[in-house]
């Protein structure tokens, strides 16, 4: 099940995931523009780092030109939202197993908002 | 710190310092920022034993907090990709340099500050393991830095 955006939200956490698709690597700053959005729905809204609990990078399903270190997710509403989820998000329970390899070896890390 | 211990911290310490002296014998960019990470978990694990295979983490931390730092706009790849990104791939193995600077003594404060990584009885040899490598660290650094000239050695003055 999506997350049901209100009108308006779903059209700017479009446009972040438009400027910072996957390939750019730039989940950090994708992650700082939808946070505000996601508390807007749920004030318990927070940014999660996944880093390699082996290995070095994180390895999600879409084919990435360059490796990546970590990555960075909102979970709002029991959905997590990046750009392997796209607008509607993926929901928590799903979210490892929908969108990475190797999902037994990430460690979800509470990401500070500074 | 046993002789074998000794020896390969000073493997790292040589490996470390040819990775950046002679980029182009050990590969590509790419692989030297790898190699050198490797050889930063093998320091951290030969300076502190009781330290777990969990170390990685910290140290990839430590270190994409530095490529933040290092560069306006940082993305989460690897810093090789985005400097040649930037047109900038010389500046690799002077990052890297700092890097291994800055990490040795950010460990230095860990060990201070005895993490539950770090088993409290182990840090007075924690501590002196760290404080050996220092010390090679430093003369190290010393060989490295430009020499200055020798003293000019005037020849007497003639005698009429």
């Amino acid at each position: 099940m999506a997350i049901e955006w209100a009108p308006g939200q779903r059209e700017r956490v479009q446009a972040l995931l438009t400027r910072h698709p996957a390939p750019s690597g730039r989940c950090e700053s994708a992650a700082r523009g939808i946070l505000p959005i996601g508390r807007e729905r749920d004030l318990n809204a927070q940014i999660w780092r996944l880093d390699p609990a082996e290995g070095r990078y994180v390895v999600p399903r879409a084919r990435l030109e360059f490796p990546w270190f970590y990555h960075l997710t909102v979970e709002t509403e029991a959905h997590c939202v990046d750009a392997l989820t796209g607008v509607d998000g993926t929901s928590r329970a799903s979210y490892l197993d929908e969108h990475w390899t190797e999902a037994d070896a990430i460690l979800w890390i509470a990401e500070s908002e500074g | 710190m046993s002789p074998a211990e000794s020896r390969l911290l000073e493997f790292v310490a040589s490996r470390l310092e040819s990775l950046l002296r002679r980029p182009a014998a050990w590969g590509s960019k790419l692989s030297i920022e790898e190699q050198v990470l490797q050889l930063l978990e093998l320091r951290r694990v030969l300076l502190v034993p009781s330290l777990t295979a969990n170390d990685t983490h910290r140290l990839m931390r430590t270190y994409t907090r530095f490529i933040t730092a290092a560069l306006e706009d940082a993305t989460a790849e690897p810093l090789a990709i985005q400097l040649e990104r930037l047109g900038r791939g010389a500046e690799l193995t002077g990052l890297l340099a700092k890097f291994i600077d800055l990490e040795l003594a950010e460990f230095v404060a860990d060990v201070g500050l005895a993490t539950d990584e770090i088993d409290r009885t182990g840090d007075v040899e924690a501590t002196q393991r760290v404080i050996e490598q220092l010390r090679k660290e430093i003369e190290a650094h010393a060989r490295r830095r430009p020499r200055f000239h020798e003293a000019i050695d005037f020849p007497d003055v003639k005698q009429n």
